[in-house]
């Protein structure tokens, strides 16, 4: 039975508008706009209810513009919800009490933490002031933190000659620095390289395991929710879609397998990728031919009646059978029509 | 930490202090001319005077300033306010915390420079030694206001997002009525009436004519009476209006 003592985020029926100025685009439009001002109301998130336990690693998907990033702020307290409520660590974030604050961390974008103009450890030393940390736990908590981002090399530079990479996984240090119980991660590996994004994936994900810290993150890489997240919340036009786990999202919304077709290089479909292209066309819609290999998706129900008959393909050499990439799932979970914009005066 | 910062960028700083010098010796100079003009006075005020005046005007006004009216509606529109309200204080207490480390700058830098001044122009003060250390008392107080003031003023930014035009009033208020255009007893008789009724004159003019000798030093008592009423005033305004307007700010850019 689950307590509220267990329960880390409570949101209920969240809601939240926005009313937006509107006009055409032109010089006079512009000017009418000085006296007439149009506006539209947005609903960038609408009756959105989740609970998520503590110590839970949560994935929180959904399109430019569906409601992420409004969501994590009011879960942090930077923004009232216009309807609705939501508790997190027993506390109410819109009211900001500083223990409350103390308690958190949201990530958001690469210019949060640290000022500009002076080397990393100076921030450091100011935030442990601000957070009220004393030393020997700072000092423990640092060296834990530059071990495993790996910043003896760059918290003695200021900030502003860093790279995107360096300043990120910076931030991230400073950002943790108080062992906060709840961390709002939006996009967190924005813009890294291929490296820098394993190295943050790795790092979140040995610090929730250890701390038993609740993380709720937003991320268009999918690699990143699949790395670091046990369960989604998919969110689109500022509505739940759906809460679960990610292979059970794939599962309800991907009806296919994709079949990797691998040729011997002497042979027919491997010496040609049009013969290939030919020979696998008759098990399901052809996606992808390189070199001797060629993808073919296949409605999952068919696949083991099908499989069987691949083998007697002149040439095989070998085949695999996967999911649909998680990307392709979502990339289908997303497509649908944005409604239409209420215009007032 | 913004001592750390200032120190990075030393040429900044250096042209910083004389800018902030040169506005004021614009304004001392102007006013000699005129007492020079008009036969070694006006309004009671000699050149040495208006140099006293000025001087100790320099040193008050870096001494009491505030960057609220700048910094705060800069976070607001550039999305940088944000990551402010996340953290366990108020955003405003981190530039009043600059503001200090930049008070310490302007000792160790204009306040030198500001004694040279009263050399080379033969300034005078008629204020005794108790004047000057009342006005050295009232300081921290008239910081305090001055923070304050500045915060509620620059609050509105958290609803209007751009506030440049009203910013540009609140210092040309702040420029006639605080004391800093000219001592206010130059001005009309309604006008001064005006200013001592807003907190600008109180939190610039009022220590400057202290610590010079032309506001008698038996009534400093009312100066920081004055100072301790548009202080709590202004704190117990600010709190609802700060609460509605974060309320209303929607974090955008962030």
């Amino acid at each position: 039975m689950t307590t509220s003592s267990d329960i880390a985020i409570s949101a209920e029926h969240l809601t939240r508008a926005f009313r937006v100025p509107v006009r055409e685009p032109g010089l006079r439009a512009s000017m009418r706009s000085l006296i007439k001002r149009k506006t539209r109301e947005v609903r960038a998130v609408e009756d959105v209810s989740f609970e998520i336990a503590r110590g839970e690693v949560v994935g929180f998907l959904g399109p430019n513009g569906a409601g992420k990033t409004t969501t994590l702020k009011m879960l942090s307290g930077l923004m009232h919800p216009s309807s609705g409520t939501a508790r997190v660590l027993g506390a109410e974030p819109a009211r900001r009490d500083h223990d409350f604050l103390r308690r958190i961390a949201l990530i958001m974008g690469q210019r949060q933490q640290l000022h500009w103009d002076i080397p990393a450890h100076d921030s450091f030393e100011m935030l442990r002031v601000v957070y009220g940390v004393d030393r020997a736990e700072y000092r423990e908590q640092l060296d834990e933190l530059i071990e495993l981002l790996d910043l003896a090399p760059l918290i003695d530079k200021p900030v502003r000659q860093l790279s995107l990479g360096e300043r990120m996984r910076c931030e991230l240090a400073a950002a943790l620095l108080h062992r906060p119980e709840m961390l709002f991660l939006d996009e967190p590996t924005l813009g890294l390289d291929v490296q820098a994004q394993r190295r943050v994936r790795e790092f979140i994900s040995r610090y929730a395991a250890r701390t038993g810290a609740t993380v709720l993150l937003t991320s268009h890489y999918m690699a990143d929710i699949e790395a670091l997240a046990s369960r989604v919340l998919v969110i689109h036009h500022g509505r739940l879609q759906f809460d679960g786990e990610l292979r059970e999202l794939a599962d309800r919304t991907s009806d296919r397998k994709l079949v990797t077709v691998r040729f011997e290089p002497g042979s027919a479909g491997g010496a040609d990728p049009s013969v290939a292209r030919e020979l696998v066309a008759p098990f399901g819609e052809v996606v992808d031919t390189d070199g001797t290999e060629c993808v073919v998706e296949v409605a999952r129900a068919d696949v083991r009646a099908r499989m069987t008959s691949l083998l007697d393909l002149p040439g095989i050499l070998d085949f695999t059978v996967e999911d649909e990439p998680i990307e392709r799932v979502m990339e289908r979970v997303f497509e649908s029509a944005a409604p239409e914009p209420v215009v007032t005066s | 930490m913004y001592l750390v910062v200032l120190a990075q960028y030393r040429a900044n700083m250096a042209v910083w202090s004389l800018a902030s010098i040169l506005q004021i010796i614009v304004y001392m100079s102007v006013w000699i001319a005129v007492a020079d003009a008009r036969g070694g006075s006006t309004s009671g005020y000699t050149a040495n005077t208006f140099a006293g005046y000025f001087l100790v005007l320099l040193i008050v006004r870096d001494m009491t300033m505030t960057w609220i009216p700048y910094d705060l509606p800069g976070q607001v529109r550039k999305g940088d306010l944000a990551p402010k309200l996340i953290r366990p204080f108020h955003p405003v207490l981190m530039t009043v915390a600059d503001m200090f480390a930049f008070r310490v700058q302007s000792v160790l830098t204009v306040v030198p420079i500001a004694a040279v001044m009263f050399l080379v122009f033969d300034a005078r003060i008629a204020g005794s030694v108790g004047a000057v250390l009342a006005a050295i008392a009232l300081i921290p107080l008239a910081s305090v206001t001055r923070a304050l003031v500045d915060t509620l003023f620059a609050s509105t930014s958290l609803w209007l997002v751009r506030i440049d035009g009203i910013r540009n009033l609140y210092y040309m208020l702040l420029l006639l009525l605080g004391g800093q255009f000219a001592p206010l007893a130059l001005f009309p008789a309604w006008l001064q009436n005006g200013a001592r009724a807003l907190p600008f004159y109180w939190t610039l003019g009022y220590p400057t004519e202290l610590a010079i000798g032309t506001a008698p030093l038996s009534e400093a008592w009312i100066g920081a009476l004055v100072l301790t009423g548009w202080a709590l005033v202004t704190f117990a305004v600010l709190q609802p209006v700060w609460r509605a307007g974060i309320r209303a700010h929607e974090a955008v850019g962030s």
